[in-house]
């Protein structure tokens, strides 16, 4: 037997899906396996209802993972089990109080250390859809419900799985395109052997990616988390070639971006508005122009000044000239003066007429000078 | 990256992905001129729920619940489109109404959400109102519904200065309420128990919607005819495309003001440099000027059609909505309007 803690991903009648999952083991990577779960119901409803997985989670290697409607796994089991009705209650739980089908997912959380090399577990859509009802029971009519988190090796919180020797009966045929294994050979009749040949792979190889996953809506391949795909709606090669043109596709010119269209306005996302911005030109050569002329003016001026201030000096250079020979020659007058009243004072009074006069000129003469 | 945003709020099962998947349905191949477009994939996705809801084949023609995670959580993006004109782009959220009491992850995106949000669609299962009793028919409103979701109204108000955008509360499911409901009554019961949405200032409707009148019969196998569906959404857009418009008006009647003061002072400018003496005139700066003064006049009439288109691109869509006004109730600042009035500009 095989120790396994039921992931579930699971509404209530009443209440919504918990993101943190209905039932986990306690220290799993909530967020990581709900990637995974998520992918896994995406859709569901448009390929065929069901679809199988395998992938992991830190520790865990999740075994069994279904992702399904309450409806279809129901009439899978029926026809495997080619029975007209489960002999446990399980007619109440299909639909929530909006009586909207139910939509769910379910695996197995296998610790990857407490499996033996050559064993794979081995549990069927019946025992799957039992396990499940019996967690999903536990809250179902509750107002308010709670993610029931399974304690590590606690009695009671583990489940056993049978498990047998793996025997090799699945070689998968894949086309690889764009980091994807495209499953070429999958049968949904074999999904058995097809999910052990995964749980065992990833076991034996952790540095790849052995992550699984039936039935995918060739739609959302490219979103995928999963590495290992079978595809629903088309054949493998339909899925790559549509995806490979889809690729390659140039942008398709829309006719908004064509420059034939016609761009009113109130097509573009913000109406263009004429502002003054778009017609104000400024007025650059006639500014220049301006600029030469006021120039030209200032320096004519600039001329003008420096000849005038240039005549001024010379100018007055001349009248100082002027005035120091009169000076010199006053001086020479006033020389001769002071000899001629040297001889006076040893002579008699008759020339001392004659001396004032001088004196007299000597005078106005100065007077003039200073007038000057 | 699209024009606005519109959420809806709605507990689980209310009928959220339904109204989206019916208004895509209602609106892709236009009315009266009116069309939405929305991006591939979503199409793709929309296209094979409406397939399915058109097989009579009970409960199972309904699209599944939407899981409650960020994975599961959908930003679909609308065009709304007049002819072959863009009326305005939007963006609306999916995802699971549990997420409104759990307040996990998903909640903080909604919040984010309706806080970004230029109309609030308040969704409400009709189901509800399936009583015969009539306290028990408020009651259901009351705890399903109006105390998870009047205080995210109060909130957004809280941190919007107290403004609201219009709110439309849609009832959903309408073919199976109707039975057992009034207009009036339901008017009463979500005026009593969304108060804040009919307070002074704000601008509220009430639609009731149904994905067919006869959906439900012999265990939902009638016929798919969505009733009303377009009607709440094409009120959000309406509201929205009439801010636009008045932005607009306003962006425009402030370029003209100054277009006119360019040619004043381009007539007045090239006047002066005509006076100016030969030698010192720019004939050139003239006639850039004059031109100028042209290009301005040519400006404003080019911003007097853009405004008048948009304006009869706003009567159309108003008069559309008008025609549209008996199936739908109009508040302002919580008074019942006899019928809807399309807005002037």
């Amino acid at each position: 037997m095989m120790k396994a803690y039921p992931l579930i991903y699971s509404r209530t009648k009443f209440v919504d899906y918990l993101e943190d999952f209905l039932v986990r083991p306690e220290n799993i990577n909530v967020r990581a396996a709900a990637v995974y779960v998520n992918e896994a119901l995406e859709n569901v409803k448009y390929s065929d209802g069901l679809r199988h997985s395998v992938f992991s989670v830190g520790e865990y290697l999740i075994y069994g993972g279904t992702a399904c409607m309450t409806q279809s796994i129901i009439d899978r089991i029926l026809h495997e089990k080619k029975i007209d009705k489960l002999d446990f209650d399980y007619e109440d739980y299909q639909a929530d109080k909006a009586d909207r089908p139910i939509v769910f997912f379910i695996g197995f959380a296998v610790r990857r250390n407490e499996i033996k090399t050559e064993s794979v577990p081995y549990i069927d859509l019946y025992e799957t859809y039992k396990i499940y009802l019996r967690y999903l029971k536990k809250q179902w009519l509750s107002a308010t419900t709670a993610s029931e988190v399974l304690k590590l090796n606690q009695n009671g919180a583990w489940i056993d799985i049978p498990e047998v020797e793996y025997v090799p009966q699945f070689k998968p045929d894949v086309t690889e395109y764009d980091g994807k294994k495209f499953i070429r050979n999958y049968k949904e009749d074999d999904y058995q052997t097809i999910i052990n040949y995964y749980f065992y792979e990833m076991l034996h190889h952790p540095e790849q990616d052995f992550s699984f996953l039936s039935q995918v809506i060739s739609d959302d391949v490219t979103s995928l988390h999963y590495k290992n795909i079978s595809i629903f709606d088309k054949s493998a090669e339909k899925c790559i070639t549509l995806l490979k043109e889809q690729k390659n596709k140039p942008n398709i010119v829309r006719p908004e971006q064509t420059k034939k269209a016609p761009a009113k306005p109130i097509e573009q996302k913000n109406p263009k508005i004429v502002r003054v911005e778009d017609i104000e030109e400024k007025k650059t050569n006639s500014g220049l122009k301006m600029i030469i002329i006021v120039g030209l003016i200032i320096s004519l001026v600039v001329c003008a000044i420096c000849f005038l201030a240039a005549k001024l000096n010379k100018d007055k250079k001349a009248d100082n000239s002027v005035q120091e020979a009169e000076i010199e020659q006053i001086l020479e007058d006033v020389q001769d003066l002071t000899d001629e009243l040297g001889k006076v004072n040893n002579l008699e009074q008759s020339p001392k007429q004659v001396i004032l006069e001088k004196i007299s000129d000597v005078l106005s003469n100065l007077d003039k000078s200073q007038q000057l | 990256m699209a024009d606005t945003k519109y959420t809806m709020i709605g507990m689980a099962s209310a009928g959220k992905t339904c109204y989206i998947t019916g208004m895509y349905m209602k609106m892709a191949v236009g009315m009266d001129g009116f069309t939405l477009v929305t991006d591939d994939k979503t199409r793709t996705k929309l296209e094979r729920d409406i397939q399915t809801l058109r097989c009579p084949t009970g409960q199972n023609r309904f699209p599944v619940p939407t899981r409650n995670s960020e994975e599961a959580t959908v930003s679909y993006e609308f065009r709304l489109n007049y002819d072959l004109k863009k009326i305005i782009s939007f963006e609306m959220l999916d995802y699971a109404g549990g997420s409104l009491t759990d307040r996990g992850s998903v909640y903080s995106q909604v919040k984010q959400s309706i806080a970004e949000s230029t109309a609030l669609y308040v969704i409400i299962d009709g189901k509800l109102f399936c009583s015969d009793d009539r306290e028990e028919r408020k009651e259901n409103v009351y705890y399903d519904c109006a105390m998870y979701i009047t205080p995210i109204i109060q909130d957004f108000a809280d941190s919007h200065e107290g403004q609201l955008p219009p709110i439309v509360f849609v009832i959903t499911k309408s073919d199976l309420c109707k039975r057992y409901v009034t207009g009036e009554e339901i008017v009463s019961v979500l005026k009593s128990l969304f108060s804040p949405a009919f307070a002074d200032g704000t601008t509220s409707y009430i639609a009731a919607v149904s994905l067919g009148d006869t959906i439900s019969d012999d265990g939902y196998k009638g016929k798919f005819r969505p009733v009303n569906i377009h009607i709440p959404f094409f009120i959000g857009s309406y509201h929205e495309y009439y801010n636009r418009c008045v932005i607009l008006k306003n962006d425009i009647e402030d370029a003209n003001w100054q277009l006119k003061k360019t040619i004043e002072s381009k007539n007045a400018a090239a006047q002066r440099e005509g006076n100016k003496w030969r030698i010192f005139r720019d004939d050139g700066y003239i006639e850039r000027c004059r031109s100028a003064a042209k290009s301005a006049e040519k400006g404003i009439q080019s911003n007097r059609e853009l405004f008048d288109t948009t304006k009869e691109l706003l009567i159309k869509f108003g008069t559309r909505l008008e025609v549209e006004s008996p199936n739908f109730k109009c508040f302002i600042n919580g008074i019942e309007q006899s019928s809807f009035k399309s807005f002037k500009l």
